[in-house]
Order: structure tokens, then C-alpha cells, then sequence
């Protein structure tokens, strides 16, 4: 084989023509076009903030409000089924919880976790001369309230869930994160709560924000219902307290002559508010949980009114005379043509009144298009004085839990004489005083997502579900025999994890009611 | 002359390459004395005119040419004394001369035909993707076919054309409706939902549609096969399909399902030949299920609306009770044929013009094609233009250079809506045309409103279109422009005939433009003009961009032993690619506006970028003992920018070995008749990668935002653990000829294994914030399988007539060996107690596909007890067929899902399941096996007949021993909504004692039509696929027309097909899950006539 030399330097050149391309593996190290890398992002106080709004803004998901009227109301006595055709709603209502329905997902508040995880490991990375330890540390507590939030909805809901504080990032992680326990979740909780009430602000600077933003009070307001779960009447005053007597941003109960409902549920971040999720038509996040659900002024939502809470003269008192202004002004005042009660908490704007006659009507103005978006409150002045109230009451102060009581009931009552107060001794024992507390919430906080743990604190409290299944089946027309049977179980009082997450999870345990009937 | 106007350009463009190369040599300075004059003349003839006189160089490559006047003179003026004059001339021995000193040149030229015969052997050889080798030589399991074995098939794409020809190679196509693609599978599925078809190879380069990251998952397969639109089959000089690892380790990565390489024509050295074509094609649609008229509708739904609760109230709705007071009275007393409707006689113009030719120096070859069909269901309408220009330059003996362009040009008008689905749901009692008050037809579509229609039809027909009204009015216009250069050289550093070091490069670009344009105008919406769906117009745009280029150099040394013989290979490819997606819909606009972008108000607005690239190394040896041991190694290494920095390179080796058995010297005694006997053992690896590019980053996506605040979400997790998939297999092959290979039969067996699976949204926990890995590696799966090909040439002779046959059979069976815990869970889902629901298993060490439901045993003709009516009423038996009682004594009735919601008792008129463990509930214990959606065998089996100038070709395809789940049946008997029903339901139970298979129409209840063996049906087809008739006119006749070929040809295309499955179509896609048929638009019918002149 014998090669002659002017081929040999073609062959050179041709091999060096290719090496310009061999030599490479750089070729291959490509940045995406159109998106954002990790590696590039959280440079800057900014990065931090957008992420942290993530937080909220998936809070404000029309399948995540949803699903707190789903947990926290319709499984009370506050809500009757006007028309649905989803069967997994009609299988809540019934108490006939499997492990299929769709509402037993839980992805959206690990979605908001996720979030918050997200910004607690990569907020402390960021490199940037202005975002001092201080915007940090601001910053991380707000992201520390919103994941114990979502962890408290999870425990209650739930019962025992996975406890997730890493950033999901990579596929080298594990995922199948086993059940903690609920006593250490809340543990962590508290913790976590306790050190972002350090850290947190005070105001933003702007109402808007204050409301729309975790600020110290919103820290507390979240610890004092955590405390109260978990029977630490104590603490739950302490920091009930806190929050009533709050002199850096002091917070106001709207008196009647300023129009509570009206300043509350449509002008929006009211003087009492400390939390509430920010809905707004420009940002296109209209709540549509509240107008599929409890009606958009035009059409009714699929949730009504029980007929028991707007008859019985037990729960509203003074009927037929109607002083309580929240009966009216969260509900309408008569039935409608197919004689049910349409709720008009969120949905109308306000409310005036006419004489008809001999009676006096009530005339409900709806928002416009614009108007439209209500906020989702979480947490309010009266909620908190409300829990006082009942961690109070436990500790056997009924005197100072009425007066609580009275505060809240004679602003709703402004026809009333001062006077004419609930008075000590038609609630003279811990029993109709704790009783009265939870009617007061109720009246108060209906459809504001807050019932049904009220209910499962009492259950928790006697340690069986006697008072809660008496309460809760006095909306079913037909008695609810089959729902009370589900319910007799302290377990039947969770929601089944979904088959889906069990399918995906091989570490997950089904909770302990669904393992005969679930998988 | 066209050609020389193409030596030109080929010449410039070479020589631009050089550059770019720079392998050039320096051309030495001719000085200008060198002009060399001379005469050509013979021994007839003293002055030959137009002989070409080239000076060549040492490489044979013309430095410049001229030609003789018509004295025969020439003058030349030669760049370098050194160089050589060549003169050649028709019918005359060319010569070559040095010129050195010499100026003036007398040449004689010698007439060719005084030399003696030569005899030449060819050997077909077949591309292995690196060598052309003898097929006696390839120790892989490839097929080849001819593109001559589908010519006068009027067919849109390949896929069509290769069905049931290639045995293991398994085709099913979506659907008859216009430019649909089709699945394919080489030796069965792969992956479970991930992409299973196979690599694409046009020329040696990869065809293929790189994909963004949100590109809709469902329908991406359809959609690669479908732009195999882009390659016109008449351009198609054969095929070949590489089924082994060891064959497809070649394509690395890319190979794992099995590539397809495609070759298409090539100039010819000769004559300038013209080609034209034409063929016309008429097609119908097979006759699908008899649907019910609207009177057998009307008086069908009142029954169905009064069964459930026996109350004529509940059959109360004006539409199916003639009322003549109801305003809408005369659009819902009709007997429309809604199917009818929207089936039409489908036509198909295709022209096809070939223009090839070329002398020592060049040949070319340019192409045309015109395709023109309209669909067998109303205005659907493909319109296809492509184009091709292959060129082939010798430089010189050494140095080749040659250009592929081709261009697609294709528009798609199809249906908004999936008519022939619609027609088959449809109330035939109502009318196409809005009539008025005495029953005319008026000019305009009739549609429901909201306002007139009854709300028992609200949620089901009220929801259905028009669909004359959406042919007409809606549309769906899909475009698509492909653009396809391809630049190569070749160039031999050293003379070949002494030793090849051959270097070749090539470079391609692959340009593919797509738009999908769609409109629905307000006639077809029943919403006001505020909501989204008014005059919705979107626009949906696909642009792509590939280069790839593959360098190589190819090393076949001279040994002095001659038995040896060795060819080696190292090659360099990369490629890269980019692909933008961007997607606008609108609504609102003005009447007459029907572009997403010309107004209205947006409502949706997606792009989607993504890049990809791509580089590899492959090493290829092929080497020959004695003609008889055949040796074959190849090894690629792939690198892909979709992984990151810990799986970017894999590596794929294969070993292949083949003996041919037949030459040994102890084998002499039969060669009599066994002419081959070969035995090709292999194994190989092969990869797969993830379709998507940036799955290993962590990205971020903008979101929407919180209190004016803009907010960012993390999009993916990444993927840092991704891993090839990789599939090993290992073929036994078996070759044998007999009486000098008239007769074949190829024999393969393979195991196939793939490893670290790659599976598509692979289901996560929640409580990760996210509810799916694009991604993971997810576990193990056999596919074991044997094919059988056999070939049968000339068998019968007698006299001008002949028959030659082919027959193919293959078959795999697949098993899924390990699986991630999560996905079977996933998967094998508990029953939900509904109707129709067929369950789906994964099960370890066993097929996918296999089908569980109740078995079916009729109907209850009575629904009262009674001595004598065991088991005709709906009361349950013990184990011996006896009546069972309850505690009270009384017989006790069969009821479905005791103790569960849907709790339901049996009643007469109502379908009998088996009660397999006798306990007088029909439940999930009750579920059986009913049969496995995987074939036991499949294949193809052809005909030739040859009489004189006639030929016949007819061509079978068939499958054996599968289960499709009937599932068009199963909506059209259920009698459980407002849709159409099949007339078989006129057969339905109304009655007590009424026997019949039917069960009784209940609307929204009862458990009629749960999965059952009822709806499970064999799916085993023999189809004549198509028969043709070929005749050549006489050459002698076409001479005086100077014509040098003619042939005619019809062809029946799906002329019948054997199957005593009860659907229009038993070809059913198949491959993931069960095989399922949802009724979508057959194949049609048809005939094709055509012609083909060649001048």
C-alpha cells in the first residue's frame, strides 16, 4: 500500500476540515430561546418578588376558592344544593366521599407550597447590594405564612399529609414523601409562624397591600387559629390580643353607620380586614368561584341558602322582625319563585330598603363587569375576637367571651336598643356559652369558608360527632340518614386522599375511614 | 440544451464548494502558445462532425472541451502541457493522447461495434446506510423493495404503497380522511406512550419534524407520518427497511423503532427521456352501519325516554312527537340520510412528469408531480404540487459531485368538524335546510337554538353541528410548503482502481413551513355575540429549519490475497434545528373576516421556540472471507443537546455476521437446487432520545399577576436523571434460495429488549407542586417476534405465461418485563361501575392489549319469575342453574353493584351478564378476560401474472387472531342518548316474552351496554388490497409515434375485504392499549386508470 505524498496532504486536508466541527461538545450546550433558566434568574430583589406573588397569585386560581367553599362550607349546614350537575359535588354534599372525586385533589395548595418552598431555598441565594437580610427576611415570611396556610387547610382537611419544605427542582429528588402526622406539621407551623411574625412587615404602605399581603397581624391571625385547633386556648388569646390591641396598624371594626356589608364584601380591604385574597378584573382574575357557586347577581350559583338557617328563629333571632342585618344582607330576605333562599354574600353589592305595603323589603344593587372581581377574605376583625371569644369561653371566662359576642351582634343589630344585649344568664354555663359563640361565628362568618372547622373543632372538643351530625343534618330535608352513618366515624370527618395521588405515591396510606371502601 | 444549461450550473456550483473545501488543486498557467489543432475523421468518413475533443487531467477531469466543425477540425487551447486530449464520439472507441510537444493532432477514429462482446455480471447491490454491498453479502435483517412492485398506484404517500409489503413492519392508517397519516411499527411497540415510529431516511438523510416543548402530544405521530406527503412516490426508486440493531446501530439514537430508508431515482446515462403519467382515480365509501330513518328514530326515543321510569310524561319533548302546533314542527318530520348527506364520490387527478438523462459527465434527472383528490365525505380537497432535481456531475473519474432539491407544496382543505362522526349521531328526523311552514327547503342550514329546543336534546344534539353547514360554511385549511437541497461530493484521494480512500461529504437543508387555518362563522354558533365562539377564527403556524451534514471517509484496501475483503467507514454528522410555533385565535370579528389576525378579539395567543442539535461519530467495518464469511461491525456515538452534561453521549455498537452455507464445498451435491443457504446471526444497540429539547433546565414561564404585580412559575422539574433508552436486540436470520433463487424464503427470529423505557408524563405526587415528569426512564419490555418472507419468481412458465407470488408473515409478542410501581398503579384503575368502561392492565410479564370485561349472555325476556324461567328473568341461580331465594323464601333478582351508588336491580328487557361466581350480583368479580388486541400473525401476500405485453398484479394484506373493542357499534346500540342508533336496534326488547339479542332502550340508566364481550369482536381481515391489470402497447407500434413506451393500467383499490368483523373498517389502530374502533372515516373504494408514455 503505498501512499503517494501529494494524497497525503489531501487526506490532511480533509480531516482538517472536519475538525473544526469534532472538536466541540460545546455544540451541544444550547440555552433555550423564549424562556427563563434558573441558573439566569434570581439575580435581584425583583426576581424574589415575582416569585413571591406567585405565591398569592395561585392562591387566587378560581379551582383553589373553589375548593374552600368546597372544604370549609359545603360540607356544613350552610349550604344547600340548589342545581348541579357535577356529581362529585353532589357526592360531598351527600357525605359520600371517594377517593375518585375530584375535589379530594389536593395539587392546588401544593401548588402554592411548591411556591413558597421555591422562594425559602432560593430568596437567601440571591447576590444583590440593595435586597438587604431585612427585605429578606420580609420576604421569607410572607413566604413561611402563605406555606403554613396551606399546610393548616391540608391538615384539617385531610387529617395527615405530606410535609414538603424542599423545592421540587429536580428529578433527582424523591418525591414519594411519606404522611406526617398533624401534630408534627403544626409543630412546624408554629415554629415557622413564630419566627415570620419576627420578620414580617408591619404595612407596605398601601391599603391594598396591607390586605392583600401577609403582614404581622395576618402572622397572627394564622397562629391564633392554629392555637385554637390544637386547644391552646392561651396563646390563642395571647394572640388574639395582639391583633385586637394593635396599635402600629390598628384595625377597625366597620361600624353600622359605614355600611359594613358594603365596605367589607364589595369596596373591598375594609378597616377590618387582615387577609384577604385580591381579585381584580384588569388582572383578569375574576372570581369565578364565587359567581359559579354563589350566583353572579344575574343567575343564582349552584349553592343556596338551607332553609332551616333562614326560618328557624334560633339561629337569626328576632324573626319575623328581622334585626340582624347580616340575615339580610348575606341572604336573600324571602324565598325566590322556586322557593329557595339565594345567598348574597360576595355577590351583591349592597343592599336598601323599601316599604311594600305593610313590609318592609330589601333591594339588593349587584356589581357591574368592572366591579365585579370580590376579594376572598381569609382572615377579619371579627373572625379573630370571635375565636377569642371561644378559646375564652373554654377557659371558663363566659363574662368577657359575651362581651366579645355582643360587640359583633349589636354592630348587626343597629335597631336594637343599647340595652337590649345578650345577657350572661341565658348563657350561663361553658355549654350554651360555647354554643352561643359558635352561632355568633356562624351568623358572622357564613359562607366565608370558616364553618365547617368550626363544627370539627366541637367534634374535636367532645371527641365525638353527636353535635356536629345534629347540626349538619338539619339542612338535608329528608333527615340525611345516610350522611349521619358516615359521619359517626371522627376519621369520616376527613376527606379520602385522591386515587390519583395514591396511584403516584406508593408511600401515601389511604386515611383510615376509606381503607374498606377505598383502596 | 437543458443539459448543458445544468453542466454550467453544476460547474459553478462546484466550484463554489471546492472553495469551501478547499481541496482544490492548482490548475497550472497554460502559456499561450499552447494552442493544439487537429482533425477527427474515420475510415467512412473524412470529416466527423461534433466530436468532443476534452483536455483531461491526471484525475480524468475535463479542463476544457470544444468540438469538430463540419470538416472535422478542432482548436484548442490547452491549460497544461501535461494534461492529455481525450476525443470521443458516438458509436466510436474514444482515444486518448498526451500532448506533450505535440500540436497538431490527425486522429482516426476506431467504430465501436468491431469490438468483441463483453460480458458484464452485475451484482444488485443494496445499501447497508454506509456500503453498497451484494445482498449475498448482508448479514442484517434489511428489505428492500422496488418502487416497480407499487407502480400505476395511485397512492398520496409511501406508507400507503409499503402497506403488508415488508414483513414485521406493521402500518395502520388513521383514517380514510384526506392526508391523514398512518402509524407504523417495525417489529412491534417499543414504548408504551412514547414514539414508537420508526426513523425516516430520504438519501441517507433524516427526515424529520423537529417539535417544541408544547406540541400536542396526541396527535404528533399522525402528523410525521403525514408529511411523508412531502415525498412524491413516483419519485421512489426503492426502499428499504433496517430491522435489526445490528442494521440500525448505524442511525444510533435515532434507530431504536427501526428506520425506513428511502432512495429515489437518478438521472440515467442515455438519451434524454420524457415520462409523463397520469392516473384517475373514483372512490366511494364503503358501506358503513344502516342507521335508523327518522320515523324509527322518533318512535325509538319515545320508548327510550318512557322505559326508565314508565311514564309517558318523560317521552314528552316536542321534537319526536310531529306536533304540528311546535313552531319547528317541519324541520323535525323528515327522513334525512344525514350520512348521505356528507358522502360524496371522491376524485383524484394525478400528473406526473419525469424529464432524466446525461452523458459520461452529468446526469439529471427532474421531476413534476400534480395531485388533486377530493374525499369520499364532502369537501375535503388535498391539492399537492412537488418537484425534485437530482443531479449527478463527475468532475472526473475522482472527484463527483451531485445536488438533490426537492419541494412539496401541499394544501389541505379539511372539515372543521369530524363529519362522518356527526351524520352517524345525528336525529335523522331533522332536516338539512331550515323549511319553512309547508315543509320547502329554504336556501338557509337549519341549526337548533337554544331557545327552540327542548333541554332533553340541550346537552347532546343541540351541541352536534350541521354538518352540511360546517362543510360549507366552517373551515379548516391546512398549507404546507417543504424545501429539501442536498449538496454532496465525492472525491477519491487515491485511484480506485488501485486502492479507494474515498471522502464524501454532504450537506442538507430541510425547510418546512406549516399553517393550519381555521374559521367558524356565526351560522354554525348558537352563543350570542359576546361569547368566545362567534366568527372564532385561528391561525396556527409551524416553522422549521434543519442542517444536517455527514462527513466520511471510506478506506477498502487492496490485499494481494484475494480472499479478503475489507471496507471501513468513519464518519462525522451533526445537524441542528429550530422550530417555531405560534398560534392566534380570535373571535368577534366582522361577517366576512375570516383570518385570526384581521380583528376581533383575541383569545388566545401561544408561541413556542425550541432549538436542537445533534452530533455523531460512527465507525463501520465490513468484511469478506472467501465470498463466504461475511463479518460486519459498526459503532456510533451520538451526543443530543436534549440531554444535559450526565447522558449526553451514548453509545450504540452492533455485530453482524452472515455464512453463506451454499458455497461450501460440502454442500456441492445439492446446489442442484438449493442455490443459497445463509445463516446471519446479529446483535446490536440502539437508542432513543426524548422528543423534546431543555428538559434537563429548570425553566420558568411567566404567569399572570397578583395585584399588578407580574409573577413567574417554574414550568418543569428538570430532568437530570434522563437517561437513552436503549434496545438491544439480537436476530437469527436464515436465508434460503432454491433452482437458482427462483424461489426464496427468508427466515428471522428476534428478541428484543428495551431497557430504561422512556415514558411520557410519567404521573407525580402532588405534594411536589407539580403533577407530572415530562419524562422518566421507566422500565423494561421484551418484544420477541419472527417474520417469514417468501418469493416465488416466474414459478409457473408455460409459454408467454407467467406467475410469480410473494407472501410475507411476521408476528411479535410483546411483554413488559419491569415497570415503575407508580404507572401500573396508574394504569390498572379499579373499575367505576359505568357503562362501556373497558379496563385497561398493565401486567407484568404479559402483553399490552389485553382486553377484561363481563360476558354477555343476551337479554331477560321476562321480568317476572316463574317454574321454566330460569335464567330468561333476572333472578339469580346458583352454581347448578337453580333459583336462589332470599331469607323470605322469595326468588331473589340480580342486582348490578350491590351495596355500591350505582346499585341497580335487573329487570326483564335488560342485558344478561354471567354471573361467574353466583352470587346474584353482577360486579367487578364478575369481569373475565375477553381476548388480547395483539394479532397472532399479520402479513401480505401478492400475485403476478405476466401474458405477453399484459401483466396483473393483485396484492393482499391480512391480520390474524386480534380483538377489537367495537366501540361505533357499541354508541349505535346502546339507546341511551339522543344520538342515532343503527337499525339493528329496530330488533330491541319492548315486550315481556320477546326474545331477541337486543336489550331495551332505557335513556340515562339501566346497564345496557357495560364492557362485555358483546362489543368485542375478531378483528382478523384478509383484504384485497388492490388488483391491477397492466398492458404494454407494442414497441413496434409506439415506434412510428415516436414513442418508446407506453403502458395503460386499472386498478381496483380495497376491492373486498374477508372479515366477519360487523364494522365498516377491521383495520383498527393498534399498538397502544387495546385496539379500539371509534368508527372513524373508512378507506375508501376505489378504482384508479392511468397511463404512463415515455418518449
Amino acid at each position: 500500500m503505498k501512499v503517494k505524498n501529494n494524497n497525503l496532504i489531501k487526506i490532511l486536508v480533509a480531516i482538517l476540515v472536519l475538525i473544526p466541527f469534532s472538536s466541540c461538545s460545546d455544540w451541544l450546550d444550547i440555552t433555550p430561546s423564549g424562556k427563563v433558566v434558573v441558573t439566569e434568574y434570581w439575580k435581584n430583589e425583583s426576581d424574589v418578588e415575582a416569585m413571591l406573588m406567585t405565591c398569592y397569585r395561585s392562591m387566587v386560581e378560581d379551582d383553589y376558592v373553589k375548593q374552600l367553599i368546597l372544604f370549609g362550607e359545603l360540607r356544613s349546614d350552610n349550604l344547600s344544593l340548589r342545581a348541579t350537575t357535577d356529581e362529585s359535588i353532589l357526592d360531598i354534599y351527600n357525605v359520600n366521599l371517594l377517593p375518585t372525586n375530584g375535589y379530594s385533589r389536593w395539587d392546588r395548595f401544593y401548588d402554592v407550597i411548591n411556591f413558597c418552598n421555591t422562594v425559602l431555598y432560593y430568596a437567601p441565594q440571591v447576590k444583590d447590594a440593595n435586597f438587604s437580610t431585612k427585605k429578606l427576611q420580609a420576604k421569607m415570611a410572607e413566604a413561611l405564612t402563605l406555606r403554613a396556610l396551606n399546610y393548616f387547610y391540608l391538615v384539617r382537611v385531610f387529617g395527615e399529609v405530606p410535609y414538603v419544605t424542599d423545592a421540587s427542582v429536580s428529578d433527582l429528588q424523591d418525591y414519594e414523601v411519606p404522611k406526617s402526622s398533624e401534630n408534627v406539621i403544626l409543630d412546624n407551623l408554629e415554629k415557622d409562624l413564630l419566627q415570620a411574625e419576627d420578620w414580617a412587615l408591619i404595612s407596605y404602605g398601601s391599603e391594598v397591600l396591607n390586605k392583600g399581603r401577609v403582614t404581622k397581624n395576618a402572622i397572627r391571625a394564622l397562629l391564633a387559629d392554629i392555637y385554637l385547633w390544637r386547644s391552646k386556648y392561651n396563646e390563642c388569646i395571647t394572640y388574639s390580643d395582639k391583633i385586637i390591641n394593635d396599635t402600629d396598624n390598628p384595625l377597625l371594626l366597620v361600624e353600622p353607620e359605614e355600611q359594613p356589608y358594603r365596605s367589607i364584601f364589595y369596596e373591598k380591604n375594609s378597616s377590618e380586614s387582615i387577609f384577604e385574597l385580591q381579585f381584580s378584573a384588569s388582572n383578569t382574575t375574576l372570581n369565578k368561584a364565587i359567581s359559579d357557586y354563589y350566583g353572579d347577581g344575574l343567575f343564582p350559583g349552584i349553592f343556596v341558602a338551607p332553609k332551616y338557617l333562614c326560618e328557624d328563629p334560633n339561629v337569626f333571632t328576632n324573626i319575623p322582625k328581622l334585626t340582624d342585618t347580616r340575615r339580610k344582607d348575606y341572604i336573600t330576605e324571602v324565598k325566590s319563585t322556586d322557593n329557595l333562599y339565594f345567598i348574597k354574600k360576595y355577590v351583591a353589592a349592597s343592599r336598601m330598603e323599601y316599604t311594600s305595603g305593610t313590609n318592609v323589603v330589601s333591594l339588593y344593587s349587584y356589581r357591574n363587569s368592572s366591579t365585579w372581581p370580590a376579594n376572598w377574605i381569609i382572615y377579619r376583625l371579627s373572625d379573630i375576637m370571635l375565636m377569642k371569644a371561644e378559646a375564652l369561653t373554654q377557659k371558663g371566662e363566659l363574662s368577657p367571651a359575651l362581651k366579645i359576642v355582643n360587640t359583633t351582634y349589636m354592630r348587626s343589630n343597629p335597631s336594637l336598643n343599647p340595652t337590649d344585649t345578650l345577657k350572661l344568664t341565658d348563657y350561663s354555663t361553658k355549654k350554651s356559652m360555647e354554643e352561643l359563640v359558635l352561632l355568633e361565628r356562624q351568623r358572622e362568618l357564613i359562607f366565608e369558608g370558616k364553618r365547617w372547622f368550626d363544627l370539627m373543632r366541637i367534634a374535636r372538643r367532645d371527641g365525638n360527632t353527636n353535635r356536629l351530625i345534629d347540626k349538619v343534618l338539619t339542612k338535608f330535608a329528608d333527615g340525611g340518614g345516610e350522611a349521619s352513618s358516615k359521619l359517626i366515624d371522627m376519621n369520616g370527618l376527613y376527606f379520602p386522599i385522591n386515587k390519583y395521588e395514591l396511584d403516584a405515591n406508593t408511600k401515601l396510606i389511604q386515611n383510615p375511614f376509606y381503607t374498606s371502601t377505598g383502596k | 440544451m437543458i443539459s448543458d444549461f445544468m453542466n454550467i450550473i453544476v460547474k459553478r456550483a462546484f466550484l463554489l464548494f471546492l472553495l469551501f473545501v478547499s481541496v482544490q488543486s492548482v490548475i497550472a498557467q497554460g502559456a499561450s502558445d499552447n494552442i493544439i489543432r487537429g482533425k477527427v475523421f474515420s475510415d467512412t468518413d473524412p470529416a466527423l462532425i461534433g466530436v468532443v475533443v476534452s483536455e483531461i487531467d491526471p484525475t480524468n477531469r475535463v479542463v476544457t472541451s470544444t468540438i469538430s466543425d463540419i470538416n472535422g477540425n478542432f482548436s484548442l487551447k490547452a491549460k497544461s502541457l501535461a494534461n492529455r486530449v481525450r476525443i470521443s464520439y458516438v458509436g466510436f472507441i474514444p482515444q486518448i493522447v498526451a500532448i506533450g510537444n505535440k500540436r497538431l493532432f490527425n486522429i482516426k477514429m476506431r467504430d465501436a461495434t468491431t469490438i468483441s462482446d463483453v460480458t458484464i455480471t452485475a451484482r444488485k447491490t443494496t445499501s447497508n446506510g454506509t456500503f453498497d454491498i451484494p445482498k449475498r453479502e448482508i448479514s442484517t435483517a434489511v428489505q428492500t423493495i422496488s418502487s416497480k412492485e407499487f407502480e400505476g398506484l395511485s397512492v398520496a404517500s409511501v406508507d400507503d404503497a409499503l402497506q403488508g409489503r415488508i414483513s414485521g413492519l406493521d402500518i395502520v392508517n388513521g383514517s380514510g380522511d384526506l392526508g391523514s397519516g398512518s402509524s407504523m411499527r417495525i417489529r412491534g411497540i417499543t414504548s408504551i406512550n412514547s414514539d414508537s415510529n420508526p426513523l425516516l431516511v430520504v438519501n441517507g438523510v433524516i427526515f424529520e419534524t423537529p417539535v417544541g416543548s408544547n406540541f400536542d402530544f396526541s396527535t404528533a405521530n399522525q402528523e410525521q407520518f403525514a408529511s411523508l406527503l412531502s415525498v412524491n412516490v413516483d419519485d421512489i426508486e426503492s426502499i428499504t427497511v433496517l430491522k435489526d440493531a445490528a442494521s440500525t446501530a448505524i442511525w444510533g439514537s435515532r434507530g431504536a423503532s427501526g428506520v425506513i430508508s428511502i432512495t429515489t431515482k437518478k438521472g440515467l446515462r442515455g438519451k434524454t427521456k420524457l415520462q409523463y403519467s397520469y392516473r384517475f382515480s373514483g372512490a366511494v365509501q364503503p358501506q358503513g352501519m344502516k342507521m335508523l330513518t327518522g320515523d324509527d328514530y322518533t318512535m325509538l326515543m319515545k320508548e327510550e325516554y318512557f322505559n326508565p321510569i314508565q311514564d309517558d310524561k318523560a317521552a314528552d319533548i316536542r321534537e319526536f312527537k310531529y306536533d304540528r302546533t311546535f313552531s319547528e314542527y317541519q324541520n323535525f318530520n323528515n327522513n334525512t340520510d344525514w350520512i348521505k348527506a356528507v358522502s360524496q364520490f371522491g376524485v383524484t387527478h394525478d400528473h406526473y412528469v419525469q424529464l432524466s438523462g446525461g452523458g459520461d459527465r452529468a446526469r439529471f434527472l427532474i421531476s413534476g408531480g400534480y395531485y388533486n383528490q377530493t374525499g369520499t365525505v364532502i369537501k375535503q380537497n388535498m391539492e399537492r404540487f412537488t418537484n425534485r432535481v437530482n443531479l449527478d456531475y463527475n468532475v472526473s473519474d475522482r472527484i463527483k459531485f451531485s445536488s438533490e432539491f426537492s419541494f412539496t407544496d401541499t394544501k389541505n382543505s379539511q372539515n372543521y368538524d369530524k363529519l362522518l362522526e356527526v351524520a352517524y349521531k345525528l336525529m335523522p328526523n331533522m332536516s338539512i335546510y331550515a323549511q319553512d311552514k309547508d315543509g320547502n327547503n329554504t336556501s338557509e342550514f337549519y341549526k337548533m337554538l337554544l331557545a327552540n329546543t327542548s333541554t332533553a336534546l340541550q346537552d347532546d344534539q343541540m351541541k352536534l353541528p350541521n354538518p352540511v353547514a360546517s362543510a360549507n360554511l366552517a373551515k379548516k385549511n391546512v398549507e404546507s410548503l417543504y424545501v429539501h437541497p442536498v449538496f454532496r461530493i465525492q472525491y477519491d484521494l487515491l485511484n480506485p482502481e488501485v486502492q479507494m480512500l474515498r471522502f464524501k461529504s454532504h450537506v442538507s437543508f430541510d425547510v418546512n413551513n406549516e399553517g393550519t387555518y381555521t374559521f367558524l362563522p356565526k351560522e354554525l354558533n348558537r352563543d350570542n355575540w359576546a361569547s368566545g365562539g362567534i366568527n372564532s377564527a385561528g391561525t396556527e403556524e409551524k416553522r422549521s429549519f434543519s442542517l444536517s451534514s455527514e462527513s466520511s471517509l471510506l478506506w477498502s484496501p487492496k490485499f494481494e490475497n484475494k480472499d479478503h475483503t475489507l471496507m471501513l467507514s468513519g464518519a462525522y454528522q451533526f445537524g441542528f434545528n429550530s422550530y417555531k410555533y405560534q398560534k392566534i385565535n380570535s373571535y368577534g370579528a366582522p361577517n366576512d373576516i375570516t383570518g385570526s389576525t384581521a380583528g376581533g378579539y383575541v383569545n388566545e395567543i401561544r408561541s413556542d421556540p425550541a432549538e436542537g442539535r445533534w452530533l455523531a461519530y460512527t465507525l463501520v467495518s465490513h468484511y469478506v472471507f472467501k465470498d463466504k464469511y461475511i463479518a460486519d461491525f459498526v459503532i456510533r456515538r451520538d451526543g443530543s443537546s436534549k440531554f444535559g452534561d450526565k447522558s449526553r453521549w451514548g453509545t450504540f455498537p452492533g455485530v453482524s455476521c452472515a455464512w453463506n452455507v451454499a458455497d461450501e464445498d460440502f454442500m456441492k451435491p445439492t446446489n442442484k437446487w438449493l442455490s443459497t443457504l445463509k445463516l446471519r446471526p446479529s446483535w446490536g444497540m440502539t437508542g432513543k432520545q426524548p422528543k423534546y429539547e431543555y428538559l434537563f433546565y429548570s425553566l420558568y414561564s411567566s404567569y399572570s399577576s397578583y395585584n399588578g404585580t407580574a409573577t413567574i412559575r417554574p414550568e418543569n422539574i428538570q430532568l437530570s436523571n434522563l437517561r437513552w433508552e436503549k434496545v438491544t436486540s439480537t436476530n437469527l436470520g436464515l436465508d434460503f434460495g432454491f433452482f437458482d433463487d427462483a424461489y426464496t424464503l427468508d427466515l428471522d427470529y428476534y428478541f428484543k429488549t428495551t431497557t430504561d423505557m422512556l415514558f411520557e408524563k410519567v404521573a407525580l405526587p402532588s405534594s411536589s407542586g407539580f403533577g407530572m415528569l415530562t419524562y422518566e426512564n421507566v422500565g423494561r419490555m421484551d418484544n420477541n417476534g419472527w417474520e417469514i418472507n417468501m418469493q416465488a419468481n416466474k414459478i409457473i412458465k408455460a409459454g408467454d405465461f407467467s406467475v410469480t407470488l410473494n407472501l410475507n408473515l411476521s408476528n411479535y409478542i410483546n411483554t413488559i418485563r419491569e415497570m415503575k410501581q407508580s404507572i401500573l398503579n396508574g394504569y390498572n384503575g379499579d373499575f367505576s361501575f359505568n357503562n362501556g368502561d373497558y379496563l385497561t392492565r398493565i401486567q407484568l410479564n404479559n402483553s399490552f392489549g389485553s382486553i377484561y370485561g363481563f360476558k354477555y349472555k343476551g337479554v331477560y325476556q321476562y321480568n317476572d319469575y316463574k317454574p321454566g324461567r330460569e335464567g330468561k328473568s333476572p333472578f339469580a341461580l346458583d352454581a347448578q342453574g337453580k333459583i336462589i331465594n332470599d331469607a323470605s323464601g322469595n326468588p331473589l333478582r340480580m342486582v348490578y353493584a350491590y351495596g355500591k351508588s350505582s346499585q341497580y336491580s335487573f329487570k326483564g328487557g335488560d342485558a344478561i351478564y354471567e354471573d361467574i361466581n353466583h352470587d346474584g350480583n353482577i360486579n367487578e368479580l364478575d369481569i373475565v378476560y375477553l381476548g388480547n388486541s395483539n394479532p397472532l400473525f399479520n402479513g401480505g401476500f401478492g400475485i403476478k401474472l405476466f401474458y405477453r405485453n399484459f401483466s396483473a398484479n393483485i396484492f393482499s394484506n391480512f391480520r390474524v387472531g386480534n380483538k377489537n373493542v367495537n366501540i361505533a357499534r357499541m354508541n349505535a346500540e346502546n339507546m341511551y342518548s339522543n344520538n342515532n342508533q343503527s337499525a339493528s336496534v329496530n330488533w330491541r326488547w319492548r315486550k315481556d316474552g320477546d326474545v331477541t339479542p337486543i336489550p331495551r332502550a332505557l335513556y340515562k340508566s339501566g346497564y345496557n351496554w357495560l364492557a362485555s364481550d358483546r362489543y368485542v369482536e375478531d378483528g382478523s381481515f384478509f383484504r384485497v388490497k388492490y388488483a391491477q391489470i397492466n398492458y404494454s402497447i407494442d414497441s413496434k407500434l409506439l415506434k412510428r409515434l415516436k414513442i418508446s413506451q407506453m403502458s395503460l393500467y386499472l386498478t381496483m383499490n380495497n376491492l373486498f375485504t374477508f372479515t366477519k368483523y360487523s364494522g365498516v373498517d377491521p383495520e383498527v389502530n393498534f399498538g397502544t392499549g387495546i385496539s379500539v374502533d371509534k368508527g372513524q372515516t373508512p378507506r375508501s373504494q376505489s378504482f384508479t386508470a392511468g397511463v404512463t408514455i415515455v418518449l
